[in-house]
């Protein structure tokens, strides 16, 4: 992806080792993107991808035992955020970056009432008044969708459905009105109908404030309608990136290809058989040797298994992906 | 202040799996060695060249450790050599070799650190087991039960049933471990009421196994490890328990030695003669750090086994 | 209603399933459903969560047993069953549940966990069983040497197959599958349908497949029964149903499919309105009234019934 003029993510050959017992696991492995002011981008993958990984890293908040490479770096706005001492990065997490989670039960304080909740992201912050955050606060869930947010702003978190738990989730990520809202699989644990206004929610607030998203999702649909751009990552890499519209027209990496294949579709009739991609997710754990789909791919030859192909810009504008044999070639 | 990410100086250093003794940790070997140390000791308490614990040598009282003296060896009417008689720990106020009352301490203090908790493992985890499978009325008054017992102020309960039983080593094993019933109680319940929720208790029965089957195949397996990384914390709160019955004179009788009632004879000698006391303290502190950190370890592994990364 | 032949394999007449909700109230968590499944045939069930799917799965499994209604395996009522006389008709009828790895005992070899119900019921000794379990190992894809490895060494999707192995190692001919891929990844989960579906037509296997996801549910269902609060709203053949549903509720659920046809339509009749109602408190009349665009007097006084409306298609509303 070329580097646009406001540019406000930028992350280059970031690697993530944690050590656990049965060896160290190669969460990230090289990852390199930008992220344009008031664009979406979509990380897709199945689990065990890294893409959760690479979204704490940003954050800052990788569990104890995992290691950054030095040569790895995240801009954000300009700024230099590994290395940052923790009391700068409390103060551009929540402010500028915001990050929302799976599962809106655990990302709650369980006997915090939600209003506070959201008031106290804006009295750290903004410094506002606690009188001044809680009126804000209510116009914030309001602004989420969450119908009588006086009402709402003094309940529990278990006395919300799910769904609008993960707009109050919303609310106190969205309070100060951060640049970037980092979104770690929103939608998963919710039901299909909630599911859709949930995303549609993010991108109306995201039209509205220009804000830029970092989607994660294992759903390549999603991905596909939410999303301008995609970055599809298998085993701790991007293996293809290029804009939505670019992606669904041609899938290059055959594992994306193979990805899209193997889900079921509405139009086809029943006991269709799909077309499942074999053997198992790769271990994260080294040595690794060559592509890394390889032993799973159905195009793959010698060379796959010997060197890893490089995330090359190929093909149309914007698009990349790491394959020695693409799609489309004999 | 920590920068808020790490980096990698050099290559992280060990690119393999943890080996299992490893993840034990330093300190759990070490706690294994001293327990292994004091059970052989304690076995074999007769065996060694040692004096009598219970035999006075009125030359050497409160001696410091390391004396040596000079030990008639027969009765008055043979003339042998006096032997020499090397006092390692010295000796207790009333001459009495510490370094064998501590042997023989150390069995009176294992009988209890290892029956009681066994006790309160059979019966209490037994009892947890079925109120938490079952649940029920009976159940309740049970835990109801439980709750009661652990809200009693333990002495004055254990004063009550020595006092009715009588002293003596077995019944302060069994007064100790009626204590020590309801909390594995607990434990047993609370990990038995979680377990039976588990799809596999209900895929079990799906399959048509029958009540009791399923407690002892399917349940019982998975408590056992919880109850036993519990005993071996018990384990050390018995060792002290009885060490402050000894202490207070509540505990086993003389002439048998045990670790508290050292300590207890020591305490006004502890300017003079501190290591009357402080020996068998040391002694004391040693074993029950022990038997904590072997607890901690073990369950630091069935928690490892358990998650995943 | 479907009228009973002998190929029907699960008939389910009626069904209650109510928990008591403290201070004397109870919760219908299903409010007299009937279908039936022939065999060979795929049920799918789908609904929000918090629909009653999974009691209705537990109360055809009889563990515990309904409140009310019947079910009937084969013909053989299993209410009026005892319980020796339902122990010797589990093996018959089996289940799969969603979180593969908690359906495994963490503390058994998986060979064992396969082989229990063979051993339960009796069948054979060790040997012929180890056999009948490697041989069922190998079926479901899984290597016969990992017969002694327990749970935690097996992926998400490898502990699906182990649970599909036990399920069908006694030939059943009735599996209710409670979510069976939900949690799986994508690649997995194409996989694990896949093996259903050659399980299936192996075994002659009636499926109750649940799931919420409805691609998932359109590619592995012959029929589909759109459950809401306790009831069923619409029962069709999968085609007719994706390509027009006729309840309201259904309109919803496939609207809100992504990439689905009528996805993005966000003016359209579909989105519920409201937060679903509270169990304990269901609406009077249709349950679904409350969040439906064509609701009247009428939905709050009358619940509907399912009615046939065309071909193989049933739904329950005044204005289908």
């Amino acid at each position: 992806m070329n580097a646009m003029p406001s540019c406000l993510l930028r992350v280059e050959n970031l690697r993530v080792r944690i050590a656990t017992p049965r060896g160290v696991v190669h969460a990230v492995d090289g990852v390199s993107f930008d992220l344009a002011q008031g664009q979406t981008l979509a990380l897709a993958g199945e689990s065990g991808c890294g893409k959760s990984m690479l979204c704490r890293a940003i954050a800052g908040l990788l569990p104890a035992a995992a290691r950054l490479s030095p040569d790895a770096w995240v801009r954000f706005a300009g700024r230099e955020l590994i290395g940052l001492p923790e009391r700068d990065l409390n103060h551009i997490r929540g402010r500028e970056i915001a990050m929302i989670f799976q599962d809106p039960m655990s990302a709650l304080n369980p006997v915090m009432k939600i209003g506070t909740q959201v008031s106290e992201s804006l009295v750290f912050h903004l410094r506002l008044s606690r009188r001044a955050a809680r009126r804000q606060a209510t116009e914030i869930l309001a602004a989420v969708g969450i119908p009588a947010p006086d009402i709402r702003a003094g309940q529990y978190p278990h006395q919300l459905s799910g769904g609008l738990r993960q707009r109050a989730a919303m609310a106190i990520a969205l309070a100060c009105e951060p640049a970037l809202l980092i979104a770690d699989e929103p939608t998963t644990a919710l039901d299909v109908t909630v599911q859709a206004e949930i995303l549609d929610l993010l991108s109306d607030i995201q039209r509205e404030r220009r804000m830029s998203v970092l989607l994660v999702t294992h759903d390549l649909t999603v991905a596909g309608e939410r999303a301008d751009a995609i970055a599809v990552m298998y085993a701790g890499q991007i293996v293809e990136s290029a804009p939505s519209a670019a992606l669904r027209a041609g899938m290059r990496m055959p594992y994306t290809r193979a990805l899209t294949e193997s889900i079921p579709r509405i139009q086809d009739p029943p006991h269709t058989r799909l077309k499942a991609i074999e053997g198992q997710p790769p271990d994260l754990i080294g040595p690794f040797s060559g592509c890394r789909f390889a032993p799973r791919c159905k195009s793959a030859r010698k060379r796959c298994l010997a060197e890893a192909p490089p995330l090359l810009n190929q093909g149309a504008a914007g698009h990349a992906f790491a394959c020695w044999y693409p799609l489309g070639t004999p | 202040m920590k920068t808020a990410a790490r980096h990698m100086g050099e290559a992280l250093p060990i690119p393999i799996a943890m080996p299992l003794s490893e993840r034990l940790g330093v300190a759990f070997w070490l706690a294994l060695m001293w327990i292994a140390v004091v059970v052989f000791l304690a076995v074999s308490a007769g065996l060694w060249p040692l004096p009598e614990p219970d035999r006075m040598d009125w030359t050497a009282q409160a001696a410091p450790p390391g004396t040596i003296t000079l030990m008639p060896a027969g009765g008055a009417a043979e003339h042998t050599a006096p032997v020499k008689v090397l006092y390692l720990f010295g000796t207790d106020t009333m001459g009495r070799d510490i370094l064998a009352r501590l042997i023989f301490g150390a069995r009176v203090s294992l009988a209890v650190g290892l029956i009681t908790p066994l006790i309160g493992l059979l019966v209490g985890g037994g009892l947890g087991l079925l109120a938490g499978f079952y649940r029920g009325w009976l159940a309740s008054v049970l835990a109801t039960l439980m709750d009661t017992v652990l809200a009693f102020p333990g002495l004055v309960l254990l004063l009550g049933v020595t006092f009715y039983l009588g002293p003596g080593l077995a019944n302060i094993i069994i007064a100790l471990g009626i204590l020590t019933i309801p909390a594995f109680f607990r434990v047993a319940r609370a990990n038995t009421l979680a377990l039976a929720e588990r799809e596999f208790v209900l895929a079990a029965r799906l399959l048509g196994q029958g009540n009791m089957h399923i407690l002892l195949r399917e349940i019982l397996p998975n408590v056992l490890m919880p109850l036993v990384v519990y005993a071996l914390l018990v384990v050390s709160y018995m060792v002290i328990a009885e060490g402050a019955l000894s202490f207070l004179g509540l505990g086993v009788p003389p002439p048998t030695p045990s670790w508290g009632g050292m300590i207890a004879e020591g305490r006004e000698m502890l300017q003079a003669a501190p290591h009357v006391s402080l020996i068998p303290a040391a002694v004391m502190f040693l074993t029950v750090l022990s038997f904590n950190l072997m607890g901690d370890a073990l369950r630091g592994l069935a928690d490892c086994r358990e998650g995943q990364l | 209603m479907k009228v009973p032949s002998p190929e029907n394999v699960l008939e389910v007449r009626h069904l209650v399933v109510a928990y008591g909700a403290g201070r004397g109230r109870m919760m219908e968590a299903v409010a007299g459903v009937s279908l039936g499944i022939d065999r060979g045939e795929t049920l799918g069930l789908v609904g929000e969560s918090g629909c009653g799917k999974s009691s209705l799965a537990r109360a055809v499994m009889q563990c515990p047993r309904p409140t009310a209604g019947s079910v009937l395996l084969c013909g053989e009522a299993l209410g009026k069953a005892d319980r020796r006389r339902l122990r010797i008709l589990r093996p018959r009828f089996q289940m799969l549940f969603q979180d593969s790895i908690a359906a495994l005992n963490p503390r058994r070899s998986v060979g064992e966990t396969i082989g229990m119900p063979l051993r339960l019921a009796g069948v054979g000794r060790s040997a012929a069983r180890r056999q009948r379990v490697e041989a069922m190992m190998a079926a479901v894809g899984l290597d016969p040497a990992t017969y002694g490895q327990r749970p935690f060494q097996f992926s998400g999707g490898q502990c699906q197959r182990v649970q599909i192995a036990r399920a069908l190692v006694t030939a059943p001919c009735l599996l209710v599958c409670d979510e069976p891929v939900s949690g799986l990844d994508v690649s997995i989960q194409a996989q694990i349908i896949n093996l259903l579906e050659d399980m299936r037509q192996r075994f002659g296997l009636a499926l109750l497949f649940i799931s919420h996801d409805l691609a998932v549910v359109k590619n592995v269902c012959d029929r589909v029964a759109v459950m809401y609060m306790g009831k069923l709203c619409e029962v069709a053949a999968s085609e007719d149903l994706y390509a027009c549903p006729a309840h309201p509720y259904s309109r919803a659920l496939l609207s809100a499919i992504p990439g689905g046809p009528r996805s993005l339509s966000r003016t359209g009749p579909g989105r519920p309105r409201a937060d679903p109602p509270s169990p304990l408190d269901p609406p009077s009349g249709c349950r679904y009234r409350t969040r439906c665009p064509l609701a009247q007097e009428r939905c709050a006084i009358e619940a509907p019934v399912l009615r046939n409306v065309r071909g193989r298609q049933w739904v329950a509303c005044h204005f289908a």
